[in-house]
């Protein structure tokens, strides 16, 4: 995949996952790289952009006697969300209209 | 490579280059990563391999905390933002471009300095040979305010030049470091899978 098409499909799809629980670093890349390969490191400059664009907000919680950092998407998080499903329409149709003409030029 | 090791190695990488908080933010991401893991029952060892090269990591770090940065009016910070991306270059064209770039810098500087220097020094001898014409009363006092004018306006084109070469320092090196994190950035994200 492209990477600027990727690395904003990954910004996406960590909204994707936040937005159905708040959740800490290791368990996101475990999630995600279920899907798609993805590493911790991949997924770090990650984060830092969503908080920084303020898409997501942190907090820490203790856990084990040492602190672990939670992430929890926020209105602006969902609203990318939602504008990102917008303009996937738009592509799936891109997508649709060349596979129906890929199919033509074989049938024609 | 166990975490200890790991650990003092990125600190050692980001030094001098960031912020405490900046660096601090990033060992504690990789430290709790490393802590869940092991919960998990793995080995920090495999752990920390999984992480990758520790320069692509560094270099990520780099090009993401350069970027996330506003520009700085500060020449300093702008200076040590582009030393650091500098640092994960290793692209022989990108340290000759980087090259290329300081000796134009360095250039710029000495102009103006230069032109600071014959400003200051025509300064002097306008005093030089204002002052005695005024004392033996040769220069009338209108003559001495034009004269008194005329040196003004020259002392506050110096100090307008100074301040000039400072923004321009500033300016370019905040362009040029953006640049090189772009183009860098690329280049890691292509060389590494996910």
């Amino acid at each position: 995949m492209k990477t600027q098409l990727k690395k904003g499909i990954l910004e996406m799809f960590v909204l994707g996952f936040l937005k159905k629980e708040e959740s800490y670093g290791y368990k996101i890349v475990q999630e995600l790289s279920e899907i798609i390969e993805i590493s911790e490191s991949t997924l770090y400059p990650i984060l830092r952009r969503l908080e920084a664009s303020g898409s997501i907000s942190t907090y820490q919680e203790e856990y084990n006697g040492r602190l672990r950092k939670y992430y929890r998407i926020t209105d602006n998080g969902k609203e990318r969300l939602v504008s990102f499903k917008k303009e996937w329409e738009d592509i799936k149709k891109v997508y649709d209209f060349i596979l129906r003409n890929e199919e033509g030029d074989r049938n024609g | 490579m166990d975490k200890n090791e790991f650990v003092l190695k990125l600190k050692e990488a980001l030094k001098n280059k960031f912020s405490e908080i900046e660096i601090s933010e990033a060992i504690s991401y990789y430290e709790e990563i490393i802590a869940e893991g092991v919960e998990a029952g793995k080995t920090e060892a495999e752990i920390i391999e999984g992480f990758g090269d520790i320069e692509k990591i560094v270099a990520r770090i780099t090009v993401d905390i350069v970027e996330n940065r506003s520009d700085s009016k500060d020449i300093k910070k702008s200076w040590k933002s582009f030393v650091a991306i500098l640092a994960i270059c290793t692209s022989p064209i990108l340290v000759l471009l980087a090259i290329g770039f300081v000796a134009i810098a360095i250039g710029l500087f000495l102009g103006f300095l230069g032109s600071i220097v014959g400003l200051i020094s025509s300064f002097a001898i306008a005093i030089i040979v204002a002052v005695p014409l005024l004392l033996s009363g040769t220069l009338g006092i209108g003559n001495g305010f034009i004269v008194t004018g005329i040196l003004i306006f020259a002392l506050s084109f110096i100090g307008m030049l100074l301040i000039w070469a400072y923004q321009l320092a500033v300016f370019l090196f905040n362009k040029i470091t953006k640049l090189f994190s772009r183009v860098i950035k690329k280049k890691v994200e292509v060389n590494t899978n996910a």
